[in-house]
């Protein structure tokens, strides 16, 4: 269960930090337009956010010892996962990107 | 600093992926000792602490009565069955030398089973640090220096990626070159953290061999006074008590017992009885490590001045052995359960993808010139990365199929491994490069399918009575072996299209 709260909720701050890149912005909303700075701010905000509340959770529940090899382990499965997303099937993430931006139309 | 990091990672770039490969089986050890051993009783139903105890010891005294050092070793959830193991002493008399036997235990039967000669996961994880058939010497310092190398190449890696955050998560598929760095970069950037952890800390773990000039010219030069180093360096605070218990009543049982009761939520790992064949003996109690990163803890009760001592260890006095402990317990990985295992192997893997996908870029970006060296090196990439799988899906092949009788099976079992390395060697020399890309990858998605199947077929376990058994080891094995051929076959497919589409 910790487990899959961990994945869950670095799956979301990664994908958010992956949509506070251009590149990937455009590529998930099909925009020419660029993300503005403020989007890009919200996006890294709320992503760095999840993480780190991951992490704080994993050393609650594990240790500082543990929970920090089980935070750095889980995030290399995740950003291996959203690589794959982005590279294969990137509109899956638009899901997750829209509640956070509010100014995508 | 490119040109460093090209020639740091070519340099050992066949040898560090042989490394990464067999390191990373070895975060399975016992798992696939337990396929390595299909003879032994699985235990799946909670047993009694004493109940073993006394099984385990009727068996001992029926098989190693003049033993002078016994292991009972405990179910758990990597290792779900129960072990007996002794030493017995040399003999000039009767001519026996001084050996370690190991039997496992049925305790629903009370039989005590030999299961077949086999070399298992150890020899195989241990490839990536002895190389099997170079002294053990030669062994550490090749791959300590092909480990400093790697270190240089993840360094100079990281400093010549411009756009490390930039292309975080970046893989543009279908890009010639363009889509080999992409996939390089994530291969490399996104497990960072456990290339530079297990690179660091492989290079650290055989420091006493690979900087052994330091400790000649500041503690001593030979070979017993390094020992002497060693042990001084690794010394442990102990913490020792006596306790109200009767000497003559000390026992396995009564050890036990008190072990139980002062540390209550943790499982018992092994028991030891050591020195048996003196008049002082000691007992130990193993317990599963319960915090942090820790691997076990010993307990261990001897008879001093008339009185029970109770010793336990309380980790290293000097700091340097403490930061030591932390390097090897974080590159072994023995504490990690289930989850963070396979993302230990996944990460090894992604490691091994690495050096991979740089040894492919280096072929690529000199393609052009059509030399013949050039040829050759892209054949035998062909034959390390499909080859290696190919070697290890023969050695697990080998125990299935050698015969049970065979003089040195488990050394034999090793032979097959390298016997296949070879083959696939010269396979790869014979075929046009790209037809042996090919080539190799059905053969292994074939022979990763055939495990399995051959399991099925030379001995009693399946697929389907594994998961009725509730022999989950038996059952992941066959099941990760069938992953990685559909893996294989995968590769195999998406490269036939790649190459008829450059044909059109």
């Amino acid at each position: 269960m910790l487990i899959l709260a961990q994945i869950l909720l670095q799956l979301i701050g990664f994908a958010l930090l992956s949509l506070s890149i251009p590149r990937h912005f455009s590529q998930v909303f099909q925009h020419t337009s660029r993300p503005t700075k403020r989007t890009v701010l919200a996006l890294r905000c709320g992503g760095y956010a999840f993480v780190i509340l991951a992490v704080i959770i994993a050393v609650n529940s594990w240790g500082v010892s543990l929970g920090l090899v089980y935070s750095v382990a889980t995030a290399t499965l995740t950003a291996t996962m959203l690589a794959v997303l982005l590279a294969y099937i990137s509109k899956l993430l638009t899901v997750i990107g829209r509640g956070f931006i509010p100014t995508t139309k | 600093m490119s040109w460093l990091h090209t020639w740091a990672g070519f340099a050992f770039g066949w040898l560090l992926f042989f490394i990464f490969v067999t390191g990373s089986a070895g975060y399975f050890e016992n798992e696939i000792d337990r396929w390595m051993k299909p003879e032994i009783a699985i235990v799946n139903t909670p047993i009694d602490d004493f109940t073993i105890l006394n099984k385990a010891q009727q068996q001992l005294n029926s098989l190693a009565g003049d033993g002078a050092q016994w292991y009972i070793s405990y179910p758990s959830i990597r290792d779900p069955h129960i072990d007996i193991s002794w030493l017995q002493l040399a003999n000039t008399e009767l001519d026996i030398p001084r050996q370690w036997h190991e039997k496992n235990l049925d305790p629903y039967t009370n039989n005590a089973i030999s299961s077949r000669e086999t070399s298992g996961g150890e020899t195989l994880y241990r490839l990536h640090y002895n190389l099997h058939y170079v002294p053990i010497m030669v062994g550490y310092l090749v791959t300590s220096l092909a480990t400093l190398f790697m270190l240089i190449a993840l360094v100079t890696g990281v400093i010549i990626h411009k756009k490390i955050f930039i292309e975080f998560f970046t893989f543009r598929t279908g890009k010639g070159l363009r889509a080999w760095l992409d996939i390089h970069n994530i291969f490399s950037v996104l497990p960072l953290p456990f290339h530079l952890m297990i690179t660091y800390s492989g290079l650290v773990l055989l420091m006493g061999i690979s900087f052994a000039p330091v400790i000649d010219a500041t503690y001593g030069e030979g070979k017993k006074i390094h020992r002497q180093f060693y042990d001084l360096f690794q010394v442990e605070d102990q913490q020792q008590q006596f306790i109200e218990l009767n000497t003559a009543d000390l026992s396995l049982e009564t050890a036990l017992k008190d072990a139980k009761v002062r540390y209550k939520n943790q499982a018992i790992s092994y028991l030891g009885l050591i020195d048996r064949h003196t008049s002082q003996p000691s007992f130990e109690v193993w317990l599963d490590a319960n915090e942090g990163i820790e691997f076990a803890t010993l307990i261990t009760y001897r008879i001093v001045n008339e009185r029970v001592q109770i010793a336990q260890s309380i980790g290293k006095t000097h700091s340097a052995a403490q930061v030591y402990d932390i390097l090897e317990h974080l590159h072994e990985g023995l504490f990690a359960g289930t989850y963070l295992r396979w993302l230990y192997f996944i990460s090894g893997l992604l490691g091994a993808g690495m050096i991979a996908t740089g040894m492919i870029i280096w072929v690529n970006k000199r393609k052009k010139q059509q030399t013949r060296l050039i040829n050759v090196i892209d054949k035998l990439n062909a034959a390390v990365i499909v080859g290696l799988p190919i070697a290890i899906a023969c050695y697990f092949l080998s125990n299935r199929l050698l015969p049970s009788a065979m003089p040195d099976r488990a050394e034999w079992e090793m032979h097959s491994l390298f016997i296949a390395f070879a083959l696939c060697g010269v396979f790869c020399a014979l075929r046009v490069a790209d037809k042996a890309w090919q080539n190799m990858l059905w053969v292994a998605a074939a022979l990763y399918a055939f495990i399995p199947l051959c399991n099925m077929l030379t001995t009693e376990h399946n697929l389907l009575l594994s998961a009725q058994k509730g022999d989950w080891l038996m059952l992941g094995f066959d099941l990760s072996m069938l992953l990685f051929s559909a893996c294989f076959a995968f590769s195999a497919v998406l490269l036939q299209k790649h190459t008829s589409k450059i044909a059109i």
